[in-house]
């Protein structure tokens, strides 16, 4: 099987328009066979960033899928070469990508999930010692109405100022969010616009710790 | 950063300082190393202990946490006494030349308007004189006693090289060589850098710290030019896009303050006159009325004269149809918080553990290992009747409530522990998809705002934080549907619409409102600069405006760009057709300064190094061929093409500042503790402060007095910091099982001195106190720290790592039991880094 580089690197999908790799340079016909040719069978690249310090380094998720392009297992992550800042390069850190989903079991070699990851919802009731397995519409519905619950009870619509007149301040002191520097700024953006909309005026992230 | 990571090639001299850039920021390491190899940059590393990053600098020179103005006071004094500053720099491009009011002045540590009594400033006297319109007066010789440049110059005056070392426990000889080196960037032809990351931050004084690396890169002429700038290192992958997106109480998304309980914002108008520089006193009474005054322009505002064109964009982006002239455009709708309350982290947790809080939402953070005061933070979570903890992994704050949090491994009864039974806490854990089975951006500490595309699927039933956060969304306002009481307004009229035809939530959606769009068509905004206040645009965050475009029917999110050939000429690294950066794809910010006052001359011996310059021969916009002049260069300007000479602009770089120039003396209520960065020592200190009358900053305040440790029983400062292994709480580390295995143990590293005293040795367990609570970790007895002799006296340091937690595969004691529950008194930021402690053999 013969695979250009650029054939190699061939993103698919919608989001990938205008995703232009450079030619590396490298003969993959060699690094296939000495990796065994089953490695790279299927394998698409998908150019991500990393999730660590805020450097913005560039890595590159290599994953295996099937005739219809569906997702079966990763294969490996590396540095992105194309990424202007870090030029294919890797800490421990970035290097170590790969096993945030998927890891090699300490006796078998088997690939598998992480086995830390939460595949789940999970639920602890008051008092419990123990968490319990919930479906998605359980959880939000219930989330949903203890938000509800607590920022009716505790809302403050109007409060008077020194001058005597009304200001409406529309905010509840008793519901908190914190964290979000993890998350993309699509979700940061909703995060802070649902709950600015709730009248959360304890909203914090990790800028400031 | 006001650069970004590959322009530290360009530098001439680094100097890093409360970072371990080769450790925590590896890849700015290797930038640096290649300015060194191509340029002979010279790279001075300042910390406490001999790092991997001091392995790799020509100069490394110790310092004793918390001493940073101390150390930074004494270079502005050196640059002003051996005149290296760069005049020509200073003169036009800050505030050097502008007269303060006689009534400002400074004695014994504390500034005009100290009121002891709240430790608040009242700063009105820390102010420009003014002319009768209102504009401040100036002694461009720098002469006159009142201005800027010579007030810093008696401030600093009582910063001898002497007094330095004696506070920063610095030997005199090192400290020199690094104040020779890094000032001699203040030639015109040289540029130099400053990195910093927590080291800086961390601290009572944390704010004024960044502040005198501001100073100092003004006087040396290094802002705003390739190879200088102020470059804060961050530390989360998208910390710079959370707080762009205001993910913090003081702000709403694009660095507008929140709205406070008060007359000054109390509706939209004067919110608008609050918030935009130089309107307080104009005569207007509408918006219409204000529109033309912005038109024809007014003194003292910069560009954020702009100020009602983002937050009524903002308000159309959040409350859409709802948001008209007639109700403020649903200014009412945003929360106002109490003006008198803080409502920052320490509050939070504070409040929380007084009661004060019934529900949280976590969002991929971990208080019970990264909170200051760990155990107090911890012990507030039992406060709560709901918490929300959206993660990979059940982290110690998702499984607080279990046995296995409550164990200590040093018994404390001052420390409560709890038991599952105990704690009345309904938790509610949902699983989120990692960052590479998802898509969305994120924006690097350069401000480059990349994409990351969808690699593998999410494991399980777990999902993207988008989806969560909209779908909930959705749950919330159907449960408000149809609530007719004003106070349910801002849900029920919320925009939340960001379903596609088969109801999955659609990122390029959330993306066109965040970035902008016009109302009438819902086509991309292309700039902020077409944003209007008349309701006709969206725009849930004005730095972001301008990274959607449209082409051929389709839109382009710029993020995704990814030529990676570099545009500049000169080959300075500048990639701007790769992803986007905030503002207007701008790669250095304040880039006006690359060029002389006259716009067109680059600084003498340094063509290389000018971004931008004017070109009077062309025209800025080829529709209008006869309106000749325009900037042109490898960079975005900071302003509009045809600022002309004519214009305030055209030599005023700091558009953001309403005089536009950089701040050496920063006036009114910039900060709430001084115009001029002064030492005070951390709260808990192993000394006096010997620099003026008050020990601790007198702004900031004091949360926990009984929590303050003493030198009779804390005699050793400790600090905290990260390996190159980890990353913050261990999260998304100690779960992993490649890197669990290469730094698998809780340690503190201490110096062979202070082993020997209390009979330590490397590898031994020994517990380190405070007030707060004890812990256990392995020692690691090293040359990398060295005893500092801080006022004649020797004092220890010690460092810890603060990675570890309960869970995971490699487990430890948190560092953060130990440390304290104060912080900045701008930010409110923990001063993690410099606190008192013992340590002894397990």
């Amino acid at each position: 099987m013969k695979v250009t580089r650029r054939q190699f690197l061939k993103v698919t999908g919608a989001t990938a328009a205008g995703f232009a790799l450079v030619d590396l340079g490298f003969d993959l016909q060699a690094t296939a066979s000495a990796a065994k040719e089953l490695r790279i069978k299927n394998v698409t690249p998908t150019p991500t960033v990393c999730p660590y310090c805020a450097s913005g380094c560039g890595l590159v998720i290599y994953a295996e899928r099937d005739a219809n392009g569906k997702f079966v297992k990763l294969l490996s992550v590396h540095g992105d070469p194309d990424n202007p800042i870090n030029q294919g390069g890797a800490c421990s850190k970035g290097a170590a990508m790969f096993n945030l989903r998927e890891i090699y079991d300490e006796r078998t070699g088997e690939q598998m999930i992480n086995p830390k990851r939460v595949q789940k919802p999970l639920y602890r009731a008051p008092g419990s010692d123990k968490w319990e397995e919930k479906d998605w519409d359980w959880m939000l519905a219930r989330i949903a109405e203890r938000v509800k619950e607590t920022r009716d009870s505790s809302f403050i619509h109007k409060e008077k100022l020194e001058d005597g007149n009304e200001i409406i301040v529309n905010r509840t002191e008793r519901i908190a969010s914190i964290g979000g520097s993890g998350l993309d700024n699509e979700e940061c953006y909703i995060l802070s616009k649902m709950m600015r909309a709730l009248g959360l005026v304890y909203l914090e992230t990790q800028a400031r710790i | 950063m006001t650069n970004h990571i590959v322009d530290l090639k360009n530098t001439d001299c680094a100097l890093i300082m409360g970072s371990n850039a080769a450790e925590n920021h590896p890849i700015s390491m290797r930038w640096l190393l290649k300015a060194r190899e191509n340029r002979g940059a010279k790279i001075i590393h300042v910390d406490p202990r001999f790092t991997r990053t001091s392995a790799r600098s020509d100069i490394y020179c110790p310092m004793r946490s918390g001493t940073d103005i101390a150390f930074l006071g004494g270079m502005i004094k050196y640059i002003i006494d051996n005149e290296l500053y760069h005049k020509d720099y200073v003169v036009n491009y800050t505030n050097a030349a502008f007269l303060v009011k006689e009534e400002y002045g400074f004695e014994d540590g504390l500034f005009t308007g100290y009121d002891a009594e709240k430790r608040k400033y009242d700063v009105s006297s820390w102010d420009y004189q003014v002319d009768e319109a209102g504009l401040p007066l100036k002694d461009l010789s720098l002469q006159d006693p009142r201005c800027v440049f010579q007030l810093m110059k008696k401030h600093y005056e009582r910063y001898d090289i002497e007094t330095v070392c004696k506070i920063t426990g610095t030997p005199k000889n090192k400290y020199l060589e690094v104040l020779k080196t890094f000032c001699a960037t203040g030639a015109p032809d040289k540029t130099g850098t400053i990195m910093y990351a927590m080291g800086i931050t961390q601290h009572t004084v944390g704010s004024q710290n960044v502040r005198s690396f501001a100073m100092v890169q003004l006087l040396l002429g290094n802002m705003g030019r390739p190879g200088g700038g102020v470059n804060a290192l961050r530390g989360e992958n998208n910390v710079q896009g959370a707080t762009d997106m205001a993910l913090l109480f003081h702000i709403i998304p694009g660095y507008i303050d929140s709205p406070i309980s008060n007359a000054a914002n109390k509706d939209l108008l004067s919110f608008i006159r609050a918030q935009t520089p130089g309107a307080a006193k104009l005569p207007f009474t509408n918006l219409e009325e204000f529109r033309a005054l912005v038109k024809a322009g007014f003194p003292n505002s910069g560009f954020k004269i702009n100020t009602s064109k983002w937050v009524i964009s903002l308000l159309k982006a959040w409350w859409g149809k709802a948001a008209t002239l007639d109700n403020d455009f649903g200014y009412h709708y945003l929360p106002k918080r109490d003006g008198n309350k803080n409502y920052s982290h320490i509050a939070l947790f504070e409040a929380m553990h007084r009661g004060e809080i019934d529900g949280l939402f976590v969002n991929g953070t971990n208080p019970v290992v990264g909170g200051p005061n760990a155990n107090k933070e911890q012990e507030a979570l039992t406060k709560l009747k709901w918490m929300v903890s959206v993660d990979l992994w059940l982290n110690e704050t998702a499984d607080y409530w279990t046995y296995q949090g409550w164990e200590r491994t040093v018994k404390n009864p001052d420390v409560p522990t709890y038991t599952p039974a105990d704690i009345q806490t309904e938790v509610f854990f949902l699983p989120a998809a990692a960052v590479y089975e998802k898509e969305g951006t994120a924006a690097q500490t350069g401000r480059w705002v990349q994409f990351r595309w969808k690699g593998a699927d999410p494991v399980g039933e777990s999902k993207a934080d988008l989806w969560i956060y909209n779908e909930l969304g959705k749950r919330i306002k159907k449960l408000y549907a149809g609530s007719t009481k004003p106070q349910d307004e801002p849900i029920v009229n919320l925009d939340w619409n960001y379903d596609d035809e088969h109801g999955h939530d659609d990122i390029m959606k959330v993306a066109l409102e965040l970035c902008g769009y016009n109302v009438a068509d819902g086509t991309p905004v292309e700039g902020f600069a077409k944003l209007s206040d008349d309701g006709s645009t969206a725009c849930g965050c004005w730095v972001y405006c301008g990274a959607m475009t449209y082409k051929d029917g389709k839109i382009i999110y710029k993020t995704q760009n990814r030529d990676n050939k570099d545009n500049s000429k000169t080959g300075l690294g500048l990639y701007s057709n790769w992803a986007w950066a905030w503002p207007m794809n701008r790669r250095i910010v304040y880039n006006r300064c690359s060029v002389q006052p006259d716009g067109m001359t680059p600084w003498p011996g340094d063509e290389e190094r000018q971004l931008i310059r004017w070109d009077p021969t062309i025209p800025a916009d080829p529709k209008k061929p006869e309106a000749l002049g325009s900037w042109v260069g490898d960079d975005v300007p900071d302003f509009l093409k045809p600022t002309s000479p004519d214009k305030p602009a055209f030599t005023g770089p700091f558009i953001m500042r309403p005089e536009l120039k950089g701040c050496l003396f920063a006036p009114k209520s910039a900060m709430k503790d001084g115009p001029f960065p002064e030492h005070y020592e951390p709260w808990e200190s192993p000394t006096e402060n010997i620099m003026n009358k008050q020990n601790l900053n007198p702004a900031t305040k004091i949360w926990e007095p009984d929590k303050q440790g003493t030198t009779d029983k804390y005699p050793i400062i400790g600090t905290t910091y990260r390996v190159v292994e980890h990353w913050q709480t261990g999260a998304l580390t100690r779960n992993l099982p490649w890197l669990a295995e290469l730094m698998p143990d809780m340690m503190v590293e201490l110096s062979e001195q202070l082993a020997k005293e209390k009979g330590i040795k490397n590898g031994h367990k020994v517990v380190i106190s405070t007030t707060r609570g004890d812990i256990e970790a392995v020692a690691c007895v090293t040359k990398r720290f060295k005893p500092f002799i801080v006022n004649g006296k020797t004092v220890h340091e010690i460092g810890l790592l603060w990675h570890y937690g309960f869970k995971g595969y490699a487990t430890g004691d948190p560092a953060n039991r130990l440390t304290p529950h104060i912080g900045d008194a701008n930010t409110m930021i923990p001063e993690y880094k410099a606190w008192l402690c013992d340590i002894r053999r397990a």
